[in-house]
């Protein structure tokens, strides 16, 4: 099960889940991933990805956009590009400050839209060091 | 977007647009629009859809019954990955789409962002349909050429591809 967390992003809370890799030793850092979801998705449909990138060694950050799936945001269903962008970015802080994860060794992987989404983060976000869509 | 509509239907849509742009200048919040319509509803959504419909409402129930913004499509429209995809470089990019049916993400505008893509790049094109990447063998397939590419290029118990050299990035 991965486990539920949160971090605030211009005053809203983004709820995420993430994946640790089972075979991670104690005091290990592993590379790891944030995962953005597609056009009016959720987290929650990217558990099998979030799933298949730990069991395979990498550390998974999955995020709802603010104003999906549990994350904060007054006004639902904001599909706006350029704050999930904002938000994939927060997720790279985010995995910076856990102790499982190689801050300087993070990916950003995005399904349909979010594939789009993680082009530009990426592209903006030098910490970024690889993209996947 | 425009992909999924006739001429008639896109020109509704910009129309709408128009009109939630004067609403929230009027100080109304957006208009609520459905995420997906069948294609023959012609009633303002963000994604018509055709004889996907179905797989829409059994794959993603989710989607099918959510709702969003007018304002929303705006910004999706104003959204521009390709002006920007150049700047992903000199860390590595890899895109994986698939050849079958597709209407949503159209293979010409994903082929003409990879070649705007500088290197190091990788394509992996995969013979599935629009949805198949989301169920069975061709999650399967997508997923594991997504993990090929992570171990290239981040390998786990190993420091490749942490460092990049400071005057090699873009911005």
């Amino acid at each position: 099960m991965p486990e539920r967390v949160e971090f605030v992003v211009d005053g809203t809370h983004v709820h995420a889940d993430l994946y640790l890799p089972q075979d991670r030793k104690a005091g290990e850092r592993r590379p790891a991933i944030v995962a953005g979801h597609g056009f009016s998705g959720v987290r929650d449909m990217l558990a099998p990805q979030g799933t298949y990138f730990s069991n395979a060694g990498y550390v998974t950050l999955a995020i709802d956009y603010r104003s999906f799936g549990t994350s904060g945001g007054a006004v639902r269903g904001e599909q706006f590009p350029e704050r999930h962008m904002d938000d994939l970015s927060a997720g790279i802080s985010y995995l910076q400050t856990r102790d499982e994860v190689e801050p300087d060794r993070i990916a950003l992987w995005g399904t349909s839209f979010g594939g789009g989404v993680v082009l530009g983060a990426g592209a903006r976000d030098r910490r970024a060091r690889a993209v996947i869509a | 977007m425009r992909a999924l509509r006739d001429a008639e239907q896109w020109e509704d849509l910009l129309d709408a647009i128009d009109e939630d742009r004067l609403r929230r200048f009027r100080g109304e919040p957006s208009r609520r629009i459905p995420v997906s319509l069948p294609f023959a509803s012609r009633d303002i959504c963000a994604m018509p859809t055709s004889d996907d419909a179905l797989q829409f409402q059994t794959m993603m129930p989710e989607i099918w019954r959510s709702d969003m913004s007018m304002e929303s499509l705006e910004k999706v429209l104003q959204f521009s990955p390709i002006a920007t995809i150049a700047q992903i470089s000199p860390r590595p990019l890899c895109i994986i789409m698939n050849t079958g049916y597709e209407v949503i993400h159209p293979i010409e505008a994903v082929m003409k962002a990879y070649a705007e893509a500088a290197e190091p790049k990788r394509l992996v094109l995969l013979p599935y349909d629009q949805l198949g990447f989301y169920a069975d063998e061709g999650q399967d397939a997508a997923m594991g050429a997504a993990l090929g590419f992570l171990e290239d290029v981040l390998p786990v118990g190993s420091k490749a591809g942490g460092a990049v050299p400071r005057s090699r990035f873009a911005i």
